[in-house]
């Protein structure tokens, strides 16, 4: 198992360069200059290569890739080419536990929501049950997250007054009562759609796995559906839910751009956007490469909570290593 | 059995989708009730409107606005976006302020430019204190030029004119003169507008690009210092009891970071928010019928133009420059576009109503005939043109939209294509590929300060595409190498004339920044500049 993991964290080596690389060409082959942000009408050509040399934007772009690689290498994702000049990482790390509390909580709150409601939904397949779960599923799948935002916030903050419609706290009060009532609405919308994804394919597995023949011999020996559906099927169709789960990790960290914009989540997402916007490459780098290798990671953590659900596996591994 | 549980079911459903249609009717329905801030509503302003509500003036009272980004840094010498200009504008005071109204004071008490043009003597006030309660001087004064002049700090702006470093020396404590290597009439506004920073804290930095010390200082001039700053989500501000001019009337002002235009609307209708910018006419018309909200119009201090690519063989033609020009109906195109004039007025010329040099010189006026003529006569009929615009500013599609129609009327293609605002700048000024002929854009051109509009002078560095004559250049230097105000207007007045005869732009608009506010809060429109507000001391609160 050890020697997988190797392997496997080997692999991020080639995989993290590509997407730098990539990453970085495309960054320099959108439209537009980050040195714009600067320009002033009275600039004069040297002063302009001055600033272009004090941001790092002199030289090829091959030179650029390295000299950005070298410091990433030395632990330095660089400066951000916004006027403050802050150090990306630091940038990151101030937003990242809003993004986490965001996302987290909603992944939390759809498999919550979204494996009991698979569940049944397999069990009471084609029945009544089923069809208003995948009704509800499809309006999920299908709604925008920034329109079914706005109609929340019409309803619970202009016309209930019951949430506050944006930010992360009210100014002054920093209590977790607070930072909840701002939560909710932004993780709701967010868990909307993951429910919607979830629920589908817990269903799925479910079917699948009512059709399997350890079912009818549990029902053979009298064990009541109750008991089939929450000891054994339950077990076998977290695989499915571990794989969703290993997808959406990258997730915690990314954010959302479009909620976090509806709600003004000072966020990732936030950003981000506001970093494409700017063409601020070393902070989109830094953004892309922290998304990519919580991707492999997560499929990699994915991969593990499989050899420890499923003895299947663990027994392939044994047969491999053996 | 079966066919109940359908019927309920489908009854149900249609109710849900019912109430949230309804639910997102309310948004143009619902106003602030009369009472903004209701029950659970949280960052509502803390003075409400009674409903006993008099009219007279309070003490106190939360100003809320908001940004759809947030300042990178609590030095203003690094936010020089909108975001910076408007969020840091209370913390920081300049010098003075030159304007068509004559010059207001704020850390300067007075200020003199000498007979030759060749030095400003300006005087401090003597009891001015930073946020910190340490006094501003001269020394002060000293070491930001020093520090500006600095090529690391990357922040050379104020301290040359003509490519010459300008020097500056103290007199006494409070007097500091600045010697110009040359004649720059312009520079007097320039240096006016110049926010000093606290040396006792910033000296220790040697280099501040990039220094920590530029998130968590924050020390600054003006009537608001900074209480918190929570990063990507709201500053706040609280009034300084020290200043200079005494206290404001408000007690804390808040910038809220809202990225979405929608969210932003529905907070300000929800009174989270007391000002709210109109850009539509729809919302114009909505906020101006609705007795709970006041609108203002004040001037942005903009032209928004459509420049012509010189380096295209279609737009290099001043024939071809003039039958475009003739071809299109400016007040068509706003009404179009923006649906009034309150929230655009026609631009006739190079400048804005609110500089310094504007003139009511004559405007183009729309000659179809002669377009035509000018057409056939240049061979371009049928000929396609690209209009490139900035995606990200309000309306410049419509305009575009607009523009296309009427020069198809006469007979000319248009192709339009918009770009987000770093891809168009590229296009727009920095790439001379000659491969789009109209560009839409616009630019301040508030006060006196040679500012973006010297783009159309051909030797700016914004100058590589646009289309400019020599005459035009020549006048420019003359104009800022000019210290008579009369004849500095005589100079501007046939700039202006001759960019309209060398059709180098089509002025479109002079846009208006019209807000609508909270009723309760008064003083708006006592200065007439943007962005909001000059002067905090001339905002209050009333019942």
């Amino acid at each position: 198992m050890a020697k997988h993991i190797a392997k496997r964290l080997l692999q991020l080596i080639p995989v993290l360069l590509l997407v730098s690389i990539f990453s970085f060409l495309i960054i320099h082959f959108a439209p537009g200059d980050p040195l714009n942000m600067y320009v002033r009408p009275d600039m004069t050509q040297e002063e302009m290569d001055t600033l272009r040399a004090n941001l790092g934007l002199d030289g090829t772009i091959v030179d650029q890739y390295l000299g950005w690689l070298n410091n990433v290498l030395h632990g330095n994702l660089g400066n951000s080419l916004t006027n403050s000049g802050q150090p990306v990482a630091d940038r990151i790390l101030e937003v990242l536990p809003n993004t986490i509390l965001l996302m987290g909580t909603s992944l939390v709150l759809s498999f919550v929501i979204s494996i009991p409601l698979g569940l049944i939904a397999g069990l009471k397949k084609n029945q009544w049950p089923d069809q208003v779960i995948s009704f509800f599923s499809y309006i999920g799948i299908s709604i925008p997250s920034f329109w079914f935002g706005l109609i929340l916030i019409i309803v619970f903050s202009l016309v209930l007054k019951v949430l506050p419609s944006s930010g992360i706290h009210t100014i002054g009060d920093d209590s977790l009562l607070d930072l909840i009532r701002h939560l909710i609405m932004p993780s709701l919308v967010l868990s909307v759609g993951n429910v919607a994804t979830f629920t589908r394919y817990i269903r799925s597995a479910t079917i699948s796995q009512l059709e399997e023949e350890y079912v009818l011999t549990a029902k053979a020996k009298g064990v009541s559906q109750r008991g089939i559906l929450f000891h054994h099927v339950l077990k076998n169709c977290l695989l499915p839910v571990i794989t969703l789960a290993g997808m959406r990790f990258s997730s915690l960290v990314t954010g959302s751009f479009i909620v976090e914009s509806v709600f003004g989540w000072p966020g990732m997402g936030t950003l981000g956007m506001s970093a494409i916007n700017n063409l601020n490459y070393p902070m989109i780098m830094g953004f892309t490469m922290l998304s990519c290798l919580l991707l492999i990671v997560g499929n990699l953590i994915a991969d593990l909570l499989y050899y420890v659900a499923d003895p299947r596996i663990r027994s392939g591994f044994q047969e491999v290593q053996g | 059995m079966m066919n109940w549980k359908k019927r309920l079911l489908t009854l149900t459903l249609t109710l849900g989708l019912l109430a949230t249609a309804l639910a997102s009717c309310t948004q143009t329905a619902a106003g602030p009730s009369g009472s903004p801030s209701a029950s659970g509503t949280p960052e509502a302003s803390p003075s409400a409107p009674a409903e006993s509500a008099t009219g007279e003036k309070v003490d106190g009272g939360t100003l809320i606005m908001c940004e759809p980004t947030d300042i990178s840094s609590l030095n203003i010498l690094y936010e020089t976006g909108d975001e910076g200009m408007t969020m840091l504008k209370p913390v920081y005071d300049p010098l003075y302020i030159v304007s068509k109204d004559g010059v207001r004071y704020y850390l300067a008490e007075s200020h003199e430019v000498s007979e030759d043009g060749l030095t400003i003597t300006v005087k401090l006030r003597e009891n001015l204190k930073w946020h910190d309660g340490e006094p501003i001087t001269t020394e002060d004064v000293l070491w930001y030029f020093e520090m500006k002049s600095n090529p690391d700090n990357n922040a050379s702006s104020g301290t040359k004119v003509n490519g010459e470093p300008v020097q500056v020396a103290a007199v006494d404590e409070y007097t500091f003169t600045v010697t110009l290597p040359s004649v720059s009439a312009s520079y007097e506004a320039t240096l006016g507008s110049l926010k000093l920073l606290p040396k006792h804290v910033y000296e220790d930095t040697p280099v501040l690009v990039g220094a920590e010390i530029n998130s968590t200082s924050g020390v600054g001039s003006g009537p608001f210092k900074v209480k918190e700053w929570n990063k990507g989500e709201s500053l706040v501000l609280e009034r300084f009891e020290d200043y200079y001019r005494g206290p404001a009337s408000l007690e804390s002002v808040v910038f809220k970071i809202i990225p979405n235009a929608s969210t932003e609307e529905i907070s300000f209708q929800n009174g989270e928010l007391s000002v709210l910018r109109l850009t539509t006419q729809d919302m114009l018309d909505k906020y101006s019928n609705d007795p709970n909200y006041s609108v203002y119009t004040l001037t942005e201090g903009r032209i928004n133009y459509m420049g012509f690519n010189s380096n295209s063989p279609l737009t290099s033609d001043p024939k071809v420059r003039e039958a475009i020009c003739l071809a299109l109906n400016v007040d068509e195109i706003i009404a179009g576009a923006y649906g009034s004039t309150e929230l655009a007025p026609a631009a006739k010329t190079v400048f804005c109503p609110s500089n310094l040099y504007y003139s009511d010189v004559e405007g183009y006026s729309q000659d179809l005939d002669r377009a035509r003529e000018l057409i056939a006569e240049t061979g371009i009929e049928g000929k396609t043109f690209r209009l490139v615009y900035n995606s990200s500013r309000e309306n410049m599609e419509n305009c575009a939209l607009m523009i296309q129609q009427q020069l198809k009327a006469v007979g000319l293609n248009v192709e339009i294509q918009g770009y987000e605002t770093q891809g168009f700048f590229e296009v727009f000024f920095y790439t001379d590929a000659g491969d789009w002929e109209l560009g839409l854009n616009g630019y301040s051109t508030n006060g006196d300060n040679q500012g973006d509009e010297y783009m159309f002078s051909l030797e700016g560095f914004l100058s590589k595409n646009l289309c400019s004559t020599d005459e035009i250049a020549a006048l420019w230097n003359e104009g800022d190498a000019t210290t008579d105000p009369e004849e500095r207007a005589a100079i501007y007045k046939e700039i202006q004339e001759q960019i309209r005869d060398a059709y180098t732009m089509f002025p479109l608009t002079s846009p208006n920044f019209v807000v609508a506010t909270d009723k309760r809060l008064k003083g708006v429109d006592a200065i007439d500049m943007v962005p909001l507000f000059e002067d905090y001391l001339k905002l209050y609160m009333t019942n």
